[in-house]
């Protein structure tokens, strides 16, 4: 299946991005009490925490375990901390990778694979963003003639400039 | 700049360049013109230039494989009688979001410098199950053997450019021109172009 929908690219933004880069040392365990990327309702699964089966939530959830099975997080947000494993096909508004994610992605929003991530499996999703090595195997479904008003541009704010490369 | 703070300068890894590229035009699916969703095989690692300039205008599936890395690795198995079982494993694992697919167009990079001579013929059979008939491949092969090809990360900086960023090391193996398309018979060289850096950039089409 291919994807029906982007957002309209910009190539001045990507080039600027793609030219900063986040340093390695910068990754480190989640800890809900400094997570800066989610505001609002959050669960936290516990590095030692492991879950087979179906996911289903309306707050966004951050992972430092292990969950095996699917992920539905149509609202929200999934992060995948740098000791978390996902083995799950996910859907969701957006995704950061900074750990282990191996399955097939929708993220309707965005995608972020950090230097620290590593992924495999399909993605569908109208923006992709890549730190600089950034692991992935896996196929991404692209088309150019999607009406770019379905999505329009995620926010700019809400990027974090300092460490992504951002590709629409 | 002295000609030792130049030697360590060009021994660390560099910014992307971009080099002008004609082998593309016409070959790589351009979706104002596709009837369908097309196909692209990436056998370099996921690289944000190649993603960016294919959302400008490609319809379809770009699969990434990251297997360039492990070339060197796979030449050993190809080349140890003994590791014959672990092989059929780890080309699965390999090359596994592949498996199946026929491609319209794939980039090898430098994927054939990680293969020897004499397993070329290895490379010939699996090319020919990724490519769709009247397919293309793209990438690279040498012309100066006397000169060492630096290792380099490949990407699609725009239908007719390619961004290469300089790495450690040198490419393993180097094949000439003659040497390949004797070992690649399933696929015809169509056109060639010599790089500064001792590269022959090759588009191969299927036979």
């Amino acid at each position: 299946m291919f994807f029906d929908k982007k957002s309209k690219s910009d190539p001045q933004r990507s080039h600027k991005a793609a030219a900063v880069q986040k340093p390695l040392a910068e990754s480190r365990p989640l800890d809900v009490s400094v997570n800066r990327a989610i505001k609002g309702g959050q669960a936290v699964i516990g590095a030692t925490v492991k879950i087979k089966g179906e996911v289903v939530s309306d707050e966004d959830i951050a992972v430092e375990g292990l969950i095996e099975g699917s992920i539905l997080l149509k609202n929200n947000e999934l992060l995948v901390g740098s000791s978390g494993r996902v083995h799950a096909d996910v859907v969701a508004k957006s995704v950061r990778v900074d750990g282990e994610l191996h399955g097939d992605v929708e993220a309707i929003e965005r995608i972020v694979i950090t230097a620290n991530g590593s992924m495999r499996g399909n993605i569908q999703s109208p923006r992709v963003i890549l730190e600089d090595g950034a692991k992935f195997k896996g196929s991404i479904d692209m088309d150019e003639a999607a009406p770019e008003k379905t999505f329009g541009l995620v926010n700019k704010a809400s990027l974090d400039p300092e460490s992504e490369t951002v590709i629409e | 700049m002295s000609a030792n703070a130049r030697t360590i300068f060009q021994s660390e890894p560099m910014e992307n360049r971009v080099i002008a590229s004609t082998l593309l035009e016409g070959v790589l699916p351009e979706g104002s013109l596709q009837t369908r969703p097309a196909k692209i095989l990436d056998f370099g690692s996921i690289n944000s230039d190649t993603i960016g300039s294919l959302r400008r205008f490609f319809w379809g599936r770009l699969t990434i494989l990251d297997a360039i890395e492990d070339g060197l690795e796979l030449a050993r198995l190809l080349s140890d009688s003994d590791s014959e079982s672990r092989l059929g494993g780890y080309l699965d694992d390999l090359f596994s979001p592949a498996i199946g697919q026929a491609y319209d167009l794939v980039f090898l990079w430098d994927f054939a410098g990680y293969i020897n001579n004499a397993n070329l013929h290895w490379l010939d059979a699996w090319l020919d199950s990724f490519v769709a008939e009247g397919g293309y491949a793209h990438g690279f092969i040498c012309h100066n053997p006397t000169r060492k090809i630096e290792r380099k990360n490949w990407g699609l900086h725009s239908k007719t450019e390619l961004t290469s960023r300089l790495t450690h090391g040198f490419v393993p193996h180097q094949h000439l021109r003659n040497q390949f398309s004797r070992h690649l018979r399933k696929f015809v060289i169509e056109k060639s172009v010599l790089l500064k850096d001792g590269r022959l950039e090759v588009l191969l089409k299927r036979r």
